[in-house]
């Protein structure tokens, strides 16, 4: 009885640190630290230098972002009559969509720090962990809510209060009322293709 | 003349709550290390105190909120967060709005930040932030955030005496002065119980709700700049206040469109979201 005790004491304590390393804050802490150090190397406010900005930072919000659970919820409940090939091909737009408006935005990035304000946990056991951005003259609280598949990613994010997954699922709600999900992936399709052109 | 005349009432009031409130507050604190502080740091003492005798005196309201965070699909079956029965009028003027923007404000803006230096626009536009305190410290009060009220009437005192009229924007280096939410009537409507009614786009203005649109006449009433007379100054004076705002938020618009599939929609959902936040808050 003893022994088992000990045994067990000896393998929480050994468990307790490998599943602490990877928390929830961890995770996106460590991602935007990355993400900052890149934009510090360089002068990425010339459009020129966006597709090299674009090549480093993509592997880390594809590490980052859920973007098949983020499609998931922005389309809501018509996702069930996407196919499972309409699902991936929405699902890869979108990523697309993200990452050149994500990197365009940031691209302005100056000298604003990123400050941990708190987190808090649902009843589903997803994680909001709260930041903000530090300007020198305000601060933009930017959310980020994060769901456990394997390892922690990102499914949505608040800035100021604002969804981005809900103020895309009001986008596309209107497109699926009267549409089919072949017509929301042509506008996506569009859109992504029009950013290509526009966006440098 | 009667530029002054009419502007007497609101800066003899200002005058007043700044005095009482210093008065006050100095009887309160150790006179010998007011004496020996530097000016500024002085103020951020008096302020301090303010905020710590509105602490203990009211206890914060600390009733969990539920929120979407437990129910991420709360608004889908409850259909557009805002309802838009003036689509056709208010696609309009979106339209018309985002053209001035392109093809007007924004280059106009452009050259104008040329000209002027970000840190110079950034002090104007706290000097006017600094002017709209009584929007915000009747809002706290009239939305019963006695706390916030204490801490806006620091922030105006800290910034009117000891940062030029608000220019440098002092309180900000106080981290206890720092006010994340700016009340204003469109709120105190909404903490009172009312919707936001029907979206609304207004030519220039852009983006509020029936609500809000009521909202904006309340504040235009504790806004010291509607006093100026004659009109036209009033309005040449707001209008100059808004584009040198537009002028440090140059980016904020595009992106969203950038990102949108649809900006409209995007904006809409986008004002509906932020609003409903700021009233909650």
């Amino acid at each position: 009885m003893k022994r088992l005790l000990l045994t067990s004491i000896l393998i929480l304590c050994l468990a307790v640190p490998l599943h602490g390393a990877q928390t929830a804050k961890d995770t996106i802490l460590a991602a935007i630290d990355e993400v900052i150090s890149i934009l510090r190397t360089g002068d990425y406010a010339d459009p020129a230098s966006k597709d090299s900005l674009a090549a480093r930072l993509k592997p880390i919000m594809d590490e980052t972002f859920d973007f098949k659970e983020m499609s998931m919820r922005t389309v809501g409940r018509p996702w069930q009559t996407f196919t499972e090939d309409q699902q991936d091909e929405f699902a890869g737009l979108f990523a697309q969509l993200l990452t050149e408006t994500y990197i365009d935005r940031i691209r302005q990035y100056t000298d604003e720090k990123v400050e941990f304000i708190d987190q808090r946990t649902n009843q589903k056991g997803n994680v909001e962990i709260q930041t903000k951005v530090v300007t020198a003259d305000k601060e933009i609280p930017i959310f980020y809510r994060m769901t456990h598949h394997g390892k922690w990613m990102v499914y949505d994010v608040l800035v100021e209060g604002v969804s981005l997954v809900k103020n895309y699922r009001t986008q596309f709600q209107e497109i699926l009322v009267n549409g089919k999900p072949s017509d929301l992936i042509e506008t996506m399709t569009k859109k992504v293709a029009s950013l290509r052109t526009t966006g440098k | 003349m009667r530029h002054h005349r009419s502007l007497a009432p609101a800066f003899a009031l200002a005058l007043v709550l700044v005095l009482c409130g210093t008065g006050a507050v100095l009887a309160g604190t150790d006179r010998e290390a007011a004496r020996n502080a530097a000016p500024d740091q002085t103020l951020v003492m008096v302020a301090s105190a303010w905020v710590d005798a509105a602490n203990n005196a009211a206890s914060a309201d600390l009733v969990p909120e539920r929120d979407d965070f437990d129910d991420d699909y709360k608004d889908e079956a409850a259909g557009p967060a805002i309802a838009d029965p003036f689509e056709r009028w208010n696609r309009f003027w979106f339209s018309f709005n985002d053209f001035l923007y392109f093809n007007a404000l924004k280059p106009l803006a452009q050259g104008y930040g040329y000209i002027l230096p970000e840190q110079l626009r950034t002090g104007i536009r706290n000097i006017f932030k600094n002017l709209l305190f009584p929007v915000r410290f009747l809002n706290c009060l009239l939305q019963g955030k006695l706390n916030q009220a204490a801490m806006e009437f620091s922030r105006f005192q800290v910034n009117t005496l000891g940062g030029f009229g608000g220019f440098g924007d002092l309180s900000n280096r106080h981290p206890d002065l720092i006010i994340k939410d700016e009340e204003d009537f469109g709120q105190t409507l909404g903490v009172w119980g009312f919707g936001d009614g029907p979206y609304l786009v207004w030519p220039v203005l852009g983006s509020s709700s029936v609500r809000d649109s009521v909202g904006l006449l309340g504040d235009s009433l504790a806004d010291p700049v509607s006093y100026i007379t004659p009109w036209y100054d009033s309005l040449g004076i707001k209008a100059y206040r808004g584009f040198n705002d537009t002028s440090l938020r140059i980016g904020d618009y595009e992106a969203l469109v950038n990102a949108a599939v649809d900006p409209y929609t995007a904006m809409r959902n986008a004002y509906s979201q932020y609003r409903t936040k700021k009233v909650a808050k």
